[in-house]
């Protein structure tokens, strides 16, 4: 699997980006992620769609399950997660670059010495 | 009935298949319970509810897209890694009764008299085997009284398997007896070779039902955790015997003298080279699989098999 997009997750592709990015900082349980979710991106994941995102992603080894702490179960990246994730991101900043790019005012070009 | 009342998340979580719910019910529950309690508003709870409900209907519609087995617990998995030493083992009793059959041969005898390193290789792979066989034997002993209190207690299904050990030893040594009547006339003649290649077939499928059998008794059975916990221990020993034994059985077949390796009496007398190369590999690879269950385990048991760094975000209430 070299990018998200390869993994072929329907409906939950956008939610388990925030999660491999929420994820990328270290392991998290579900409400945590929900939180960090809600402040690095402004949306909030139902928990519905959050486990049907986290049982996607381990299917598909991108994430592991860690020990139970109480009830509440931490997940993580695994590498192929890592890959995964960086290879999104990567592709999408390409994107966004050139989106950006387009639409900024034409400037004329500096003047070199 | 309000939306943070504990019944109401249960009869939520019940809208999932049943093996949805084995896996993920308890932290879903958690989640859920912690995202009710955090949202304000009649209105914005039934909206997470409604959510739950949709995550559930893509549960039953797409059975296959989630719902990966829970990991095993920390102590199970110790557990898990002793079977597979225990298995490694069996077959490196194998092994290990070529190598006995091999050298039995008077002429060895004579060789480890005559030259100290055959002599004290030969002493290394016997007490390994020993020491090998106790840590087994320590191993073993609790598992065993625990099999025995929960069968004392009506759980006779763990008494089953345990019978199979004993009645394929059995079956085997009939057919060794039943091959020793064939007097056939030539060590190489057709009928000892396929008679002796069956011997060892037979002992290798009695190894592995009776690795299998007692693996079984010890996954079914609800062991103590100290028990399971400890057990790298005797693991470590079993080990570090597997491999001295090996090494040891390297050393002895390199030096022994060149006219040794002359013999030619055949697959069912003294087969060198081959036979001693054939232990070698068993024995190797066995101990190989043995190590690494026991670092496995150790890992496991210091809990150092994941990460040090502490999880982030996980004193958040969830």
């Amino acid at each position: 699997m070299t990018t998200l997009s390869d993994a072929d997750l329907g409906r939950f592709a956008e939610p388990s980006l925030l999660i491999l990015t929420s994820l990328a900082e270290g392991p998290r349980h579900g409400y945590a992620l929900i939180r960090d979710v809600e402040e690095f991106a402004g949306v909030t994941l139902g928990p519905g769609t959050l486990y049907g995102a986290l049982a996607r992603l381990e299917k598909r080894g991108l994430i592991r399950a860690l020990e139970t702490d109480d009830r509440r179960r931490p997940y993580e990246l695994t590498m192929a997660g890592e890959t995964a994730l960086s290879r999104q991101l990567t592709s999408m900043r390409a994107v966004t670059d050139v989106g950006l790019r387009r639409l900024a005012p034409t400037r004329p070009a500096p003047a070199t010495a | 009935m309000s939306t943070a009342d504990p019944r109401f998340v249960q009869n939520l979580l019940r809208l999932y298949p049943a093996g949805w719910r084995a896996r993920y019910a308890d932290e879903l529950a958690a989640t859920l319970t912690a995202t009710m309690a955090d949202r304000r508003g009649l209105r914005q709870r039934w909206r997470v509810a409604a959510d739950v409900a949709a995550g559930a209907a893509d549960a039953h519609l797409h059975p296959a897209g989630g719902a990966a087995p829970a990991p095993a617990a920390r102590p199970d998995r110790i557990r898990n890694a002793a079977c597979l030493a225990f298995c490694a083992f069996a077959f490196f009793c194998l092994a290990g009764s070529g190598f006995q059959k091999m050298s039995e041969d008077p002429a060895f005898t004579t060789a480890a008299r005559a030259h100290a390193r055959v002599g004290w290789s030969y002493d290394v792979v016997l007490y390994g085997a020993i020491v090998a066989a106790l840590a087994v034997a320590l191993a073993s002993l609790p598992v065993l009284l625990s099999i025995a209190r929960q069968a004392r207690a009506g759980r006779q299904d763990l008494l089953k398997p345990l019978v199979v050990p004993p009645l394929a030893t059995a079956a085997w040594f009939g057919l060794v007896f039943g091959v020793a009547r064939l007097h056939h006339a030539g060590v190489h003649s057709p009928v000892n070779v396929v008679a002796f290649l069956g011997i060892v077939v037979a002992a290798v499928v009695v190894a592995g039902l009776s690795a299998a059998a007692l693996v079984t008794v010890t996954r079914r059975a609800e062991l103590p955790a100290p028990v399971k916990r400890s057990a790298w221990m005797p693991m470590t020993v079993l080990s570090a015997a597997m491999v001295a034994v090996t090494a040891a059985d390297l050393v002895w077949g390199l030096s022994l003298p060149p006219s040794l390796y002359d013999s030619h009496n055949g697959i069912l007398a003294t087969p060198l080279p081959l036979t001693w190369i054939g232990t070698l590999a068993v024995m190797a690879a066995t101990s190989a699989v043995a190590v690494a269950a026991t670092a496995q385990a150790i890992r496991l048991a210091r809990g150092t098999d994941r990460p040090e760094t502490p999880p982030a975000a996980l004193s958040q209430p969830g």
